[in-house]
């Protein structure tokens, strides 16, 4: 049987582009996995890698508004943008809450998220309280039960 | 596991004389070739959805968008252009695929028109995981002889069997490399004392965690976080399934059942955590469970070929 050249070349162009498809996407992605490398390279197959863990660290920012009501609590992902050396800076610490809900409020899924940043952008905010939720992602599923909430950092606008 | 990777190393060496086989069966480069005008007619729905949504109401603003380097040369445009290029582009490329998909030229058409598409949409923060997939199907159909309208001989049936496993290897290299990225970071979890990829309650975690984020609750999602135990054969089968599904490419008897249970896994994936994968699930539907190969084949014989567990099927079965 009689074989071209480009039949040849065909045939071994498969496992050719396997290897390298590994070597160029998945390995980096491997050893990156985690640091945020893997958005750049095969970000796709690695979503749901990792198991959330049974006790998970949360934030909450408690709102009080320009009328005394408590405005529903709204929860921080990212905290660590907010924890950051701006805490030390209470005007910048207010600034960065303010952008960082708005910001949250064009990417966040979720109804309820939405209409929490939508108060607190419509209220005008006198107080923050910022706390750390403790909680099994199982049983407050269920339950809305926490394992502890504390009081971390808190001021009022000026 | 060394009877394993013998296997695995026996099936992939194996390959250039599977295609040698197959070449002298006219059913399956036949099924091949008329499979292939349903795919993209499927992206032509998808891009005719794309381009009305677009029109409709734009799904990102301008501000948002950070050109990747694939359509870096859109910036030269106003947003409003750039959007009605990127989209016709796909739209364009996909009908004349859909019409004229015995040339060449239209299949390469179409690829560039999903591959622009894709990186235009891939330019607001995040990759788009929806098309992804099918960027590289649609580039090992480019390599497809243009033999529709001709008896074809055995080498042009050759090519068209490796254009087409080309493809089905593409799908079964990313599946793989999901599943060892969770059997991997499970070993390090394990080794932590966390909860871990083996644990009982992991599908539940994960779907008490997600939940939330989407605002919407599954239809049985919270029934699983109920009921932790339920979801851990669902896990523990899906982990099994990803990782295997390279294997399962150079097995084709195993292509209908690894077809199913990917679909399957789609399913649940909705049912459970609210996540659709449209495209995806398109193209494992046609790569997988409608593959040419071995459509005959019973289904005892099978779940034999199944990895780890295929001795077990059988052993049972006889019983």
């Amino acid at each position: 049987m009689s074989h071209t050249f480009t039949y040849r070349i065909r045939v071994w162009a498969i496992p050719s582009f396997i290897v390298l498809y590994f070597c160029i996407a998945g390995i980096p992605a491997l050893f990156y996995l985690g640091s945020g490398g893997e958005k750049y390279l095969a970000y796709h197959f690695f979503v749901f890698t990792e198991v959330p863990s049974r006790e998970q660290v949360t934030y909450a920012v408690y709102v009080t508004g320009v009328k005394g009501e408590t405005i529903k609590p709204v929860q921080i992902q990212d905290a660590d943008t907010l924890l950051a050396d701006e805490w030390r800076n209470r005007p910048e610490y207010a600034r960065r809450i303010e952008e960082f809900g708005r910001e949250l409020s064009r990417e966040v899924r979720g109804g309820d998220a939405q209409h929490a940043f939508e108060d607190l952008i419509t209220v005008r905010p006198l107080s923050y309280e910022i706390r750390e939720i403790r909680y099994n992602p199982i049983k407050r599923y269920l339950a809305g039960e926490i394992i502890s909430e504390r009081v971390i950092g808190s001021f009022t606008v000026k | 596991m060394l009877a394993f990777l013998r296997t695995l190393n026996r099936a992939t060496i194996d390959y250039p004389r599977t295609i040698e086989a197959y070449a002298n069966d006219l059913k399956v480069t036949e099924r091949i070739l008329q499979l292939v005008p349903f795919l993209y007619f499927f992206l032509l729905y998808q891009a005719f959805s794309a381009f009305a949504l677009w029109q409709r109401t734009p799904l990102f603003t301008a501000s948002q968008f950070d050109a990747v380097w694939s359509v870096e040369w859109l910036t030269a445009f106003p947003f409003d252009q750039a959007i009605l290029i990127a989209t016709s582009l796909f739209l364009i490329g996909t009908f004349l695929a859909s019409l004229f998909f015995v040339h060449r030229g239209a299949r390469i058409v179409a690829f560039c028109g999903l591959f622009f598409y894709h990186g235009f949409m891939s330019s607001f923060g995040a990759p788009e995981h929806n098309l992804l997939v099918w960027i590289y199907p649609l580039l090992f159909l480019i390599f497809l002889p243009d033999v529709w309208n001709r008896a074809t001989d055995v080498l042009d049936r050759k090519k068209v069997l490796i254009a087409f496993l080309g493809a089905q290897i593409y799908i079964g290299v990313i599946y793989s490399m999901a599943g060892v990225s969770k059997l991997w970071r499970g070993f390090e979890q394990l080794l932590d004392g966390q909860a871990n990829v083996f644990s009982p309650d992991a599908f539940a975690l994960h779907i008490a965690d997600w939940l939330p984020t989407v605002g919407h609750p599954s239809l049985i999602g919270p029934f699983i976080v109920e009921h932790p135990l339920l979801g851990w054969p669902l896990f523990i089968g899906m982990l099994y399934f990803q990782l295997f599904t390279i294997y399962a490419i150079f097995r084709p008897k195993l292509h209908f059942l690894w077809g199913v249970f990917l679909l399957l896994f789609y399913i649940f994936n909705f049912l459970t955590m609210n996540i659709i994968y449209i495209d995806s699930f398109f193209l494992i539907a046609a790569l997988l469970v409608y593959s040419p190969f071995e459509r005959e084949a019973r289904l005892r014989d099978r779940c034999i070929e199944m990895p780890l567990i295929g001795r077990l099927v059988s052993y049972v079965w006889r019983a």
